[in-house]
């Protein structure tokens, strides 16, 4: 999920309810039956089936990772920690997630 | 704040989800078990050359490394293709190979077959077999391969992707 996380990263995340809306962009946590818990950004939202994929261009395709639906989210990003080796100022302690700024990043 | 969430973690230990999908993500090729098969032959070739004098402790201090590292490079081919074979192929690329399991099945018993002597034949069939599976690895990517004579020994025909 580079550049956006990084191993030792913290990600804040908010439970996903059952009327809570998915959209393209959003940072997600699932249980993959093969990959276990993993961090992907969601890339369409057809009906009820999403579809995930890696920042990182070496990511799994989405039809790699296959259909999820919103049942399967744990949880949304809101926010990263990022580990402290990553911080190049005081600042940068805290990053919110901006759906903007993710759907960028997967362009 | 990510040192005051890592004493927070140590004691009530988040949960732990990867940003990752595998180690190294999406990245598998079947070359390396190409060249340990090449390097079968060569180690057995190398076993053939060498005038044994069981006195000499030169001739059986290299007879002894080529044979630890033929079954180090025959190992090495097994666990190439068993992790392309396991964590690569999926319902469509055995939907394309139906036969890919009995392939891959006797890669494993050549592969053993090579540590359990030093017969040329048997590394051979081994380049062989490795050759198949690549060819089949590649076609299920849509990569067209051809078969080249390896630049070094033993100079055996090995089959490359064309990028």
């Amino acid at each position: 999920m580079t550049p956006l996380l990084y191993d030792g990263d913290y990600l804040v995340v908010r439970k996903m309810l059952s009327n809570g809306k998915v959209q393209v962009g959003n940072i997600v946590a699932v249980k993959h039956p093969h990959f276990g818990p993993i961090v992907k950004a969601v890339v369409a939202v057809t009906g009820d089936i999403i579809k995930l994929k890696g920042l990182s261009k070496l990511s799994v395709c989405p039809n790699g990772l296959g259909d999820f639906k919103k049942d399967d989210i744990d949880g949304v990003g809101v926010a990263v920690i990022p580990i402290q080796s990553r911080r190049n100022s005081k600042h940068n302690w805290f990053k919110r997630l901006d759906v903007e700024v993710i759907q960028a990043l997967m362009a | 704040m990510h040192k005051f969430l890592s004493k927070v973690d140590e004691m009530v230990h988040f949960e732990k989800y990867s940003a990752h999908c595998d180690i190294p993500c999406k990245i598998y090729d079947p070359i390396i078990s190409q060249i340990a098969a090449l390097s079968v032959v060569r180690l057995d070739d190398i076993i053939a050359e060498t005038e044994m004098d069981m006195s000499n402790y030169e001739s059986l201090n290299l007879v002894t490394r080529c044979i630890i590292r033929k079954e180090e490079e025959a190992e090495k081919v097994k666990t190439e293709i068993r992790t392309i074979w396991g964590d690569y192929f999926k319902a469509a690329q055995f939907e394309k190979y139906p036969k890919i399991h009995n392939l891959v099945h006797d890669i494993m018993m050549k592969a053993s077959a090579c540590k359990q002597s030093t017969n040329r034949n048997n590394a051979l069939e081994l380049v062989d077999l490795v050759n198949d599976f690549a060819a089949a690895f590649w076609d299920t990517k849509t990569v067209s391969v051809e078969k080249k004579v390896s630049p070094y020994p033993p100079n055996l025909p090995i089959v490359y992707p064309v990028f």
